[in-house]
């Protein structure tokens, strides 16, 4: 078992770093060298040329990935300069302070450096006689510039979204950040594929801890590669078995800019639209970006009106089991004759029929976002009138049934959040299973065992729970109840800011004077 | 980790396990009872006749009702044996009525209500009545007024009982917490109208019981006059007579205080009604803006409930029946004296003196200062 273990952790290394060369004197050695390393990789290119005549070079960048006119105009046109007047080339320092004039470059003797900086779109030059290289800055953006966000829709807020350049991202953010405070630290993981990551926070608010766990954690993941941020939550996640999100996930940089400002980090990886905010709570799951910009009776409202959907979506379908099977007196003698007579004539059990028209309403979702667009109405036509309608008009399913499978799955998709409601997809199931044995019974024991998980999860050491287990009353009035500025005065404290105060006191009392006129 | 393993199981094995009833039933399996009623059998014990709500499948909904009826040596005996003609088993979980015979009634009453008062489905807000001049059969068999089927438009009659009281609506819960005390029970009485070839069936009235036994009836204004005593007035209408006129008053809110005193062997009973009324219907011209009418009419109203309130009681007297809870009111006050008069109360009842004081305060006109001409 153990011997098994070093033959895998071995090959792994293997396949993990690459064979590195030492930088010499001799260019070509050095071109050799790294020739060797990028043999068959055809989007390498090479050019030869030579400094003002008398000293060789060789640049090296991927195609695609730099601005060809930048190379020729502020590196080639420049170095094969034949004007004397320059002086004489004595190291890599005076290239890069007499002869480019590009705004970004480098010297380095470290291959490892080298190599990023080519992955990333920068060029390399190699000199003759010199056993240090130049790197410099010609990357060029290649890829979706930013748009509107395509989930998160927002009715009056900001409409950027993220794309998937992370620099494009980071701008974004620094726009709407003007403070030296606001810290974006770099990293890499990811064996073949490197990703950048960056680790964002406003220095003084967030807790410190918070940032250091954060990179503790991105820095232990040993692994080939990550393919986009939802797939790196999996690695950075507290409590990797259960069904709910404990970060939020969003393309919105205002939505960023929020939760920095209230003491949490923000994650981004290179190549992924989406950014990770740590740590989050379980209300942050029935939030959305324009709580902020509505009023506060509208904000409340929308609050709790998710929360009522959220929990339709999870017990509707189980009460309705539960209720009509075990125990018909709880509903009304009116009502119950209006199921029972709608149900009258159907051949299958209650908890079976609503099993058959949830699989349905999920195929049919599955169905409609796999299908590609230009045949997509044939699945509302299919899943909507064939299934819907027929389906009760043949007396296979009840027309009560299809009103609650409807109201979940409509009420599923009220919360927000796409990792959210994809969670909440996956709750009902079980509970409809238990009310089928079990009744009411069997629904609120489960739901016992879920709040014991549910107050069991951390995310980054923050419980999933708060602010109401443990309870802090200044923290749900933040949180649940949006009010005036003068009562959004703190922080949420779960999130232990090292400046508690979000809103100074002053700021509500700057309303025109008595009687409303201004003074 | 160990640990979780073992608790885990356990824990789903205790949750199984601690379930109490356990009544898989679809909704469309069973035959929803509404409404119920109980004679005395011709051949066996008892005859049960249920008025049950037939679900018949379709694209619309349509619901009729059933009237079955079969006889049993218990009641609960019946209530199986409805499968052998029904074919679903009754669900007694929504039944709104139960109406009792006359001739059960007058025997025990409570030879019947127990059965509804331990099963698991029934209700203890279920209405009982009691039928009056017919048998409990013929009023679900009945024709219908207003409505889907009798059972309900004979609940909601007694539930809207309180803007008339002339009824007393007592459910099963009531029933059995008066037959518990020391109050003797009244129930609301239905008795069939025929006119034009239809029968309907009218609440009016109370059936007053002896502890456990028919001993009478009450008429509708009589009824009103023993709610008054019992402090169960919500509404209504208080007619007065004031020659050659009829004054409607309505019963906006009453409160009544029964105080008892006992003093060596003589118990005194006191009365004290406040009524606060508004004057609804005069069926000839008075100018209201004179004050003075309004006392006029205050002292009449007050004299003529007084009178009616003593009628009722001396009615009460003759069943010898407490059905003002009189007895109750001196066992809270005196337990002493209630046990030495326990057992001969009935005698004790008659000889109660019982003093009335009414106050009927009339607090507004609808506006309304002089009428047309």
């Amino acid at each position: 078992m153990i011997f098994l273990k070093s033959l895998l952790k071995r090959k792994n290394q293997k396949l993990g770093s690459e064979e590195l060369f030492k930088l010499t004197t001799s260019l070509d050695k050095n071109k050799q060298n790294i020739e060797s390393l990028f043999d068959k990789c055809d989007d390498f290119i090479k050019r030869d040329f030579t400094i003002m005549r008398n000293r060789r070079a060789c640049l090296y960048y991927f195609d695609n990935m730099v601005s060809s006119e930048n190379i020729s105009r502020f590196i080639l046109e420049q170095l094969m300069e034949i004007d004397m007047d320059r002086g004489t080339i004595k190291n890599a320092e005076s290239i890069k302070n007499k002869l480019l004039p590009s705004h970004d470059v480098k010297i380095s003797k470290d291959t490892n450096e080298l190599l990023k900086a080519v992955y990333d779109g920068d060029c390399i030059i190699f000199i003759d006689g010199i056993d240090e290289a130049l790197i410099v800055n010609v990357r060029v953006a290649k890829g979706r510039t930013v748009g509107n966000p395509l989930i998160e829709v927002s009715a009056i807020g900001p409409q950027e979204g993220f794309v998937e350049d992370l620099h494009l991202n980071l701008a974004l953010l620094r726009k709407r950040i003007k403070t030296s405070k606001y810290k974006i630290e770099f990293s890499t993981n990811g064996r073949i594929t490197k990703n950048t990551f960056a680790i964002m926070y406003i220095e003084g608010i967030a807790k410190n801890d918070f940032v250091k766990e954060l990179k503790n954690r991105i820095e232990q993941i040993d692994t080939d590669g990550f393919i986009d941020s939802g797939h790196l939550r999996r690695f950075i996640s507290d409590n990797k078995l259960t069904i709910f999100p404990q970060e939020i996930i969003t393309e919105r940089p205002d939505r960023c800019v929020n939760h920095l400002l209230e003491g949490r980090v923000v994650v981004m990886l290179d190549g992924s639209a989406f950014a990770l905010i740590y740590p989050s709570v379980f209300i942050d799951l029935l939030k959305t970006a324009d709580e902020a910009y509505m009023s506060y009776y509208m904000s409340m409202f929308l609050l709790l009106l998710r929360f009522v959907a959220f929990l339709i979506s999870t017990f509707g379908a189980a009460l309705y089991i539960a209720l009509t099977i075990y125990n018909p007196g709880m509903i009304p003698t009116q009502l119950l004759i209006t199921i029972a007579s709608s149900r009258a004539g159907v051949p299958f059990p209650a908890f079976i029929e609503a099993f058959i028209m949830e699989f349905t309403f999920e195929i049919i979702r599955e169905a409609n976002i796999r299908i590609p667009k230009p045949i997509g109405p044939s699945i509302s036509i299919v899943g909507g009138l064939v299934i819907g309608q027929s389906v009760v008009q043949a007396g296979i399913v009840s027309q009560a049934m299809i009103i609650v499978v409807a109201l979940t799955a409509i009420s599923a998709f009220a919360v927000p959040g796409y990792t959210t409601n994809s969670a909440l997809r996956l709750i009902r199931f079980p509970f409809m299973i238990v009310a089928s044995f079990l009744g009411m019974y069997g629904i609120i024991s489960l739901l016992i065992v879920l709040l014991i998980h549910m107050a069991s999860i951390r995310s980054v050491g923050v419980p999933y729970l708060s602010p109401i287990t443990p309870i802090n009353i200044k923290d749900i009035q933040n949180i649940l109840f949006h009010g005036p500025p003068k009562l959004q005065v703190y922080r949420p404290s779960f999130l232990e800011p090292t400046d508690p105060v979000h809103t100074s006191r002053k700021s509500s009392k700057n309303t025109p004077g008595k009687k409303g006129r201004l003074e | 980790m160990r640990r979780k393993l073992i608790l885990f199981p356990a824990l789903v094995f205790i949750l199984f396990t601690l379930t109490s009833c356990w009544n898989y039933r679809e909704v469309n399996e069973m035959a929803i009872v509404i409404g119920a009623a109980l004679d005395k059998g011709l051949t066996n014990n008892y005859m049960l006749t249920v008025e049950l709500l037939d679900v018949s499948d379709g694209k619309e909904t349509q619901v009729s009702t059933k009237v079955l009826s079969i006889e049993g040596e218990t009641v609960f005996d019946a209530v199986r044996k409805l499968i052998s003609i029904g074919g679903k088993r009754g669900y007694w979980g929504h039944i709104r009525v139960l109406v009792i015979s006359e001739e059960i009634a007058g025997e025990n009453i409570t030879q019947v209500i127990r059965f509804f008062r331990q099963d698991a489905e029934a209700r203890s807000d279920l209405y009982i009545i009691i039928a009056k001049g017919c048998s409990a059969k013929e009023i679900l068999h009945a024709n219908k007024t207003i409505g889907r089927d009798i059972s309900t438009s004979l609940a909601q009659s007694l539930e809207n009982s309180q803007f008339l009281s002339e009824s007393p609506p007592t459910t099963l819960y009531i029933l059995s917490q008066e037959l518990k005390s020391e109050i003797s029970p009244t129930l609301p009485v239905v008795t069939l109208l025929t006119s034009e070839d239809k029968t309907i069936p009218i609440i009016s009235g109370a059936a007053v019981f002896q502890k456990t036994k028919l001993a009478g009836y009450l008429n509708g204004d009589e009824t009103k006059a023993m709610l008054f005593i019992k402090n169960e007035i919500k509404g209504g209408v208080m007619v007065t007579k004031k020659d050659p006129a009829l004054i409607s008053l309505e019963i906006l809110r009453n409160n009544t205080k029964i105080k008892t005193q006992t003093d060596g062997d003589r118990i005194t009973v006191d009365i004290t009604v406040e009524t606060k009324a508004a004057i609804d219907e005069v069926t000839c011209n008075v100018e209201f803006s004179n004050l003075v009418i309004f006392d006029d009419i205050q002292s009449l109203s007050e004299a003529q409930l007084k009178d009616k309130l003593e009628n009722v009681i001396d009615k009460a007297r003759n069943l010898r029946a407490d059905i003002f809870g009189f007895g109750q009111k001196i066992y809270e006050n005196d337990p002493k004296k209630w046990d030495e008069i326990k057992d001969n109360y009935e005698e004790e009842f008659t000889n109660i003196k019982v003093n009335i004081a009414v106050k009927v305060e009339i607090v507004n006109t609808s506006f309304i200062y002089k009428q047309f001409e």
